[in-house]
């Protein structure tokens, strides 16, 4: 199923007053996955998307949808529907009204009209909602009729314009489990665009990390998070330690470094770097790991700061004048600001990456 | 393009229906010919001769007084009473918050006529200033309207914080209050001046015998015949008022861009 | 300080009371009254009780000049939606500088006064005016047309003097609707027509009842372009209440078709409010 491309991108370009937006991007997306292209806002991946629906248009290159040349096609023709940022109801409209505005617009027979709608209604489980008007529902709410609203298309791909940013953060999380239940069961292919790192991580098949109009990064969450490409994409997923290391020697796909004042580590890497190379070293703040005894071997920090969040609370060491780390830690009650404590880290999830 | 051409085509079609007949009275007003009917040829005679014709000065004169002074007064009312309807709760106030839609929705021949009843049974000599009394009473409830706009749920916080930091009601209402209104208050005002100078109906109901406006004017001439002095008064006041509207554009934009900055 | 607040309070709401009392409550109270007086054959008012004023608003020669004067409105109301929606549409695909310096010319025709515009209109409309002439010197007609004293002068002079009045309430509620709605509907399929239709249509409808509200009470009020436009041959509501306070002099009878005006009016914003309309946007200004 898996090799069944739905939509590609190939070449694709936009520019804006003479800005490139988007540039050069080529992208296969396939059949059933949940995708995401996340970014910084501004970055382009939006207007990727809006490229997918046809409310915009291309400068360059070609989009196809399912194996269909569509760069021209109105956004009207496309079989692709979107759930827009502000969910975007018809003030004006009832919610079934909402909900079946596209088939009637295609002049839908009317019995199968009824029918498809209540069962996009019991899929997103608005059952007794019908005859309400947008403005009388909460967030949540509005957010299964915009989505009603497009499945009830039977789209080949459904697009998700950072669709959950307005939501509070509780019913943010519901809603994600809830999309992915939904993706899951329609088995079409949903492209998510947000700008919120957990969102992408916890329901996307595959993510896109995008910057400056350009794909900086493809793959799996996991992919990403353990072994980031480019330092950007390091920084905006997760949380990471960024320091400098210099290359002392190589062997094979073993790289041994110095960082922080001559402090040697061993980290497994598929490049090949020259020796003395300076490189942006990225340590994840759950691979450093501390302990208030002494240990041999290891760095010796003072703790600075606590940043309380639940069950993982860091902890921020000053190193030397110029190098802080975070670390996290489960056990925050063994230590206090102001103590030293001895740092090592759990080097096979480091990365080197050339600057 | 050939879309965008039309699109831009309609647009300007409707600015020129509204500003044909302004335009017609301006080239008129160099007309040489009496007749006002073609154009013969170029002359400044009827600028000439409207400066000499007193009826018709005191007339244009008479007009912005009322404007004036009925927006000043309007403006003033208006803004304490949105900013009193807004913050107060006291006696009548859901009637008078009904009450003042009236003047801007029942059509103008009946507020002229039931204010001229009204004058009447007051003893009150139909003059200037009952001109100027009408022009508040349907001013008002459009500088209400628009200073309430600007009246929104952030000027409470600010208010609050202020009263929370010990200002006055005075310095609340001066420092705080009026500097988030003022918008409101300046297109109230505007909006205020402008019906005033268009004014017709209401004028015509509550002017006195000796207190001609501009329309009165105009209104007693349209049977005899208008003389081209008039083609020459409407180009003054165009340009007057189109300076005044310019400088108020270039304040404002000039305030925008300081602000930006 | 408990002192203060109140003198404050007091000079915020003081002037709104008498103002409401004196200058809108007491007026419309007192032609109330009037329109249930008499009127004695010179002009004065005679203090008895009687329903007859309303009755003869029934006469049929009245009936009759009710009718016309409405449909000169109507068909004026109608024209001015005919202009303002294209030209709404039209400007909702401009930048926003462009819709800001649209908005503020809609109004600054009113800076000189509508009767000197509407006499500006006599040029271009009589006989031997700017058009005729126009239209006889490039050979489209022979004999000129009568643009003027009748009812086609007054309908030129009606929608020009009231169309800013439809114009602003309907641009507003037209750029008020936001895009993301509008691509909504595209997105889930519906053409340009269906979008109207659908979208656009049912989400200014209280903004097009707000501007034929505005448009429609004062056609049926201002005597003076019928006056000057219509030459004084045709009658509308408003030339019957002048000419009751004016000329006829009979007040209570001037007064009760005024009330029928208000009732009228009455009707009219309840229909407004139930469209979803809000009192603070009549005017659209």
């Amino acid at each position: 199923m898996k090799d069944n491309v739905i939509v590609r991108f190939d070449n694709v370009s936009k520019s804006f007053n003479n800005t490139n937006v988007i540039k050069d991007i080529s992208l296969d997306i396939y059949e059933g996955e949940f995708i995401t292209f996340l970014g910084p806002s501004g970055c382009g991946k939006t207007t990727l998307l809006r490229m997918v629906s046809g409310l915009e248009k291309v400068s360059s290159g070609k989009v196809f949808i399912d194996n269909k040349d569509v760069t021209n096609v109105d956004p009207t023709k496309r079989e692709v529907n979107t759930i827009f940022q502000n969910f975007a109801l018809f003030p004006k409209m009832t919610v079934k009204d909402n909900i079946t505005f596209g088939l009637r617009m295609k002049k839908e027979n009317p019995k199968e009209i009824e029918k498809r709608c209540k069962e996009v209604i019991k899929l997103v489980k608005l059952e007794g909602f019908e005859n309400r008007y947008p403005s009388e529902l909460s967030g949540g709410q509005q957010q299964r009729v915009a989505i009603a609203r497009g499945v009830i298309m039977n789209p080949k791909v459904l697009l998700l314009d950072e669709s959950l940013c307005s939501l509070d953060l509780k019913l943010k999380k519901s809603m994600q489990v809830e999309l992915k239940r939904i993706q899951k069961k329609l088995g079409i292919t949903f492209i998510y665009v947000t700008h919120a790192q957990d969102e992408a991580l916890s329901m996307s098949d595959r993510i896109a990390i995008i910057n400056n109009g350009v794909i900086e990064q493809l793959g799996t969450p996991s992919d990403i998070y353990i072994s980031p490409k480019t330092v950007f994409v390091a920084d905006f997923i997760g949380e990471a330690n960024i320091v400098d290391g210099k290359v002392i020697s190589q062997k094979d796909d073993n790289l041994t470094l110095s960082i922080l004042n001559n402090y040697k580590i061993n980290i497994k890497t598929s490049e090949v770097f020259k020796k003395d190379e300076i490189v942006k070293v990225i340590i994840r703040p759950e691979d450093v790991k501390i302990s208030p005894n002494t240990l041999t071997n290891a760095i010796n920090g003072k703790i600075t700061d606590f940043i309380y969040g639940g069950e993982n609370t860091k902890l921020i060491i000053k190193i030397d004048d110029n190098n802080s780390l975070k670390s996290s830690v489960t056990d925050e009650e063994r230590y206090s600001v102001g103590k030293n404590v001895y740092i090592k880290f759990e080097e096979k999830y480091i990365v080197a990456l050339r600057k | 393009m050939k879309n965008n051409f039309f699109k831009n085509l309609l647009l300007i079609l409707v600015f020129i229906f509204l500003f044909l007949p302004i335009i017609v009275l301006i080239i008129y007003s160099f007309n040489s010919s009496q007749m006002n009917i073609l154009f013969e040829g170029f002359t400044l005679k009827w600028y000439k001769e409207l400066f000499n014709n007193t009826d018709l000065i005191e007339s244009f004169i008479n007009t912005f007084l009322v404007a004036i002074s009925s927006t000043a007064i309007s403006t003033i009312i208006g803004t304490i009473s949105a900013y009193g309807l807004y913050k107060y709760d006291f006696p009548f106030k859901k009637i008078i918050n009904g009450l003042i839609y009236i003047p801007i929705v029942i059509p103008e021949i009946v507020l002229g006529i039931s204010l001229l009843s009204v004058y009447t049974l007051m003893k009150l000599e139909l003059s200037l200033m009952t001109i100027i009394l009408s022009h508040i009473a349907f001013s008002i409830p459009f500088v209400i309207v628009s200073v309430r706009t600007t009246l929104t749920k952030e000027t409470i916080t600010y208010e609050e914080a202020a009263r929370d930091l010990g200002a006055s009601n005075y310095r609340v209402f001066k420092d705080i209050v009026l500097p988030t209104i003022m918008p409101g208050v300046i297109s109230g005002a505007t909006l205020a001046f402008t019906l005033s100078l268009d004014d017709v109906v209401i004028s015509y109901f509550t002017a006195g015998p000796g207190s001609n406006t501009l329309p009165l004017y105009i209104y007693s001439m349209i049977k005899t015949g208008i003389t081209p002095d008039v083609n020459a008064l409407t180009s003054i006041i165009l340009i007057i008022t189109f300076i005044i509207l310019l400088s108020l554009v270039i304040i404002q934009s000039r305030k925008i861009r300081k602000e930006a900055i | 300080m408990k002192k203060e607040q109140s003198m404050f309070k007091f000079i915020f709401t003081f002037p709104v009371l008498v103002y409401t009392f004196i200058l809108i409550l007491l007026p419309l109270l007192y032609i109330l009254f009037l329109s249930f007086c008499k009127s004695d054959s010179y002009g004065g008012i005679i203090y008895t009780f009687t329903l007859s004023n309303y009755l003869n608003i029934f006469d049929i020669t009245y009936i009759k000049m009710f009718i016309k004067s409405s449909l000169i409105a109507i068909l004026a109301t109608f024209i001015c939606i005919l202009i303002s929606y294209p030209f709404a549409l039209v400007l909702r695909t401009k930048s926003k500088h462009i819709q800001n310096l649209c908005t503020k010319l809609i109004m600054v025709p009113f800076l000189t006064n509508s009767l000197i515009r509407t006499y500006g209109w006599i040029i271009l409309l009589r006989k031997n005016g700017i058009i005729n002439t126009a239209l006889i010197n490039s050979g489209i007609i022979y004999t000129p047309l009568s643009l003027m004293y009748n009812r086609i002068g007054i309908i030129i002079g009606m929608v020009y003097t009231l169309l800013p009045f439809m114009l602003l309430p309907v641009c507003s509620s037209v750029l008020e609707i936001d895009n993301n709605i509008i691509e909504a509907a595209k997105d889930l399929g519906a053409s340009k027509i269906q979008v109207f239709k659908n979208i656009i249509l049912p989400q200014t409808l209280s903004g097009v009842f707000n501007g034929s509200l505005m448009v429609f009470m004062p056609a049926i009020g201002y005597f003076f372009i019928t006056d000057i436009l219509g030459g004084g041959k045709i009658m509308i509501i408003g030339n019957l209440i002048k000419n009751q306070f004016l000329t006829a002099r009979n007040w209570p009878f001037g007064s009760a078709i005024a009330i029928f005006l208000i009732i009228i009016t009455i009707i009219l914003i309840k229909i407004y409010k139930r469209l979803g309309g809000k009192m603070d946007d009549l005017g659209g200004f």
